[in-house]
């Protein structure tokens, strides 16, 4: 498949769009980890 | 290329099962969404919620919302390694042709990932935040989905939705285990609901999407017993749901409100069961199935918003159910 430079323009335009997702997700998994670590730590 | 693909491209669809012919890493953020079947999990969310809510005992507020999103990640990542191993069925159906693999949009490899490490990440911090009975019913759950249901049953048997509806049972009895760290009679009674809800529920599906499932040689009941077995079958599971519909209010699950309400509804369910079964093949058949395909999704939905109201502060009708208030 032979893709052009719009297509790799596109392309590029996608990932970094997963990846701001997929720090997103990681940034909530660590924020909820930290938040159940107090309560756990609090008797909760 | 796979038998998949091969096969696939006989049929003379655009989709191929061989992951090289997708550009690894194409998929958007919407595609990677739209794996976790939003719709479904909707469902699974809300009665996943109402066993939590339901059980008697407390929960740390935060916990509990850590517990809902286990419970509605994990449900979507069963969703995805679903899509994955279904891609070529998905491609010949009408109704799931839209979904991001049979489109091509991403590598199959990509979402089995997707779901693994999302099962994986859900089940394990159930375990750590909430406790390890509402994790390994989690992990009991997803098992169940991928391997009873997807990859034994669904080709193998008209069965498939009977036992395989035993997956979509969970949420509720994994919302009470969060509370109660423990499975016991009230919640084996949710799970008894949603079990015998899935028969009738699908097979009115079935009913008006035949010709979906004999396409992709899904043995649907209505495709491998006829139309006429499938609506006795409905009939029956419908008898079975109506009573325990209302079992909870027996049980001081729920309250008296919801108990009369599971009944009266519970019997418009079989009332609407036997238009069903009355119906004749046709447009107008498919519409009754349609009806009572919807109905069942507001049944459902009624009743678990039920559940939540009779255990809210202030608006309890609970008084040991009906039992104890006759008492």
């Amino acid at each position: 498949m032979v893709m052009t430079g719009e297509d790799e323009k596109e392309r590029l335009r996608r990932q970094r769009k997963k990846n701001w997702a997929l720090l997103a997700a990681l940034m909530a998994f660590v924020v909820i980890v930290y938040i159940v670590s107090i309560i756990r730590m609090g008797g909760g | 290329m796979s038998d998949l693909s091969l096969r696939l491209g006989a049929e003379g669809t655009a989709f191929s099962g061989d992951a090289g012919a997708v550009r690894r890493g194409s998929g958007q953020v919407s595609d990677y969404l739209a794996l976790l079947k939003p719709r479904v999990m909707s469902l699974v969310v809300f009665s996943g919620f109402a066993g939590l809510y339901a059980a008697p005992g407390e929960i740390h507020p935060f916990l509990a919302a850590v517990a809902v999103l286990c419970i509605a990640v994990n449900a979507g990542a069963a969703g995805a390694i679903n899509m994955w191993y279904e891609r070529d069925i998905d491609a010949v159906m009408d109704r799931t042709r839209g979904r991001p693999l049979p489109r091509g949009k991403m590598a199959p490899q990509e979402a089995l990932a997707f779901g693994v490490v999302l099962s994986l990440f859900s089940v394990m911090l159930m375990g750590m935040a909430v406790n390890w009975v509402a994790a390994g019913l989690l992990a009991l759950a997803n098992a169940f989905y991928v391997f009873v249901y997807t990859i034994w049953l669904k080709r193998r048997t008209p069965q498939n939705i009977v036992i395989g509806g035993a997956a979509g049972a969970f949420p509720p009895m994994i919302g009470w285990a969060a509370v109660t760290g423990g499975v016991d009679l009230h919640s084996i009674v949710l799970f008894a609901l949603i079990f015998f809800w899935t028969p009738p529920h699908f097979w009115a599906l079935a009913l008006y999407r035949q010709g979906d499932y004999a396409k992709a040689k899904v043995p649907m009941l209505p495709v491998v017993a006829g139309r006429a077995a499938t609506k006795r079958q409905i009939m029956a599971y419908s008898l079975l749901l109506a009573p325990l519909g209302v079992l909870p209010a027996l049980l001081g699950t729920a309250g008296v409100v919801y108990g009369a309400v599971a009944a009266l509804m519970g019997a418009f369910f079989v009332l609407l069961a036997g238009a069903v079964l009355r119906s004749e093949a046709g447009p107008k058949g498919d519409r009754i199935a349609r009806q009572l395909f919807g109905y069942s999704i507001l049944y459902l939905f009624v009743l678990f918003t039920l559940l939540i109201i009779d255990r809210a502060p202030g608006l309890s009708f609970q008084a040991n159910g009906i039992f104890g208030l006759l008492g």
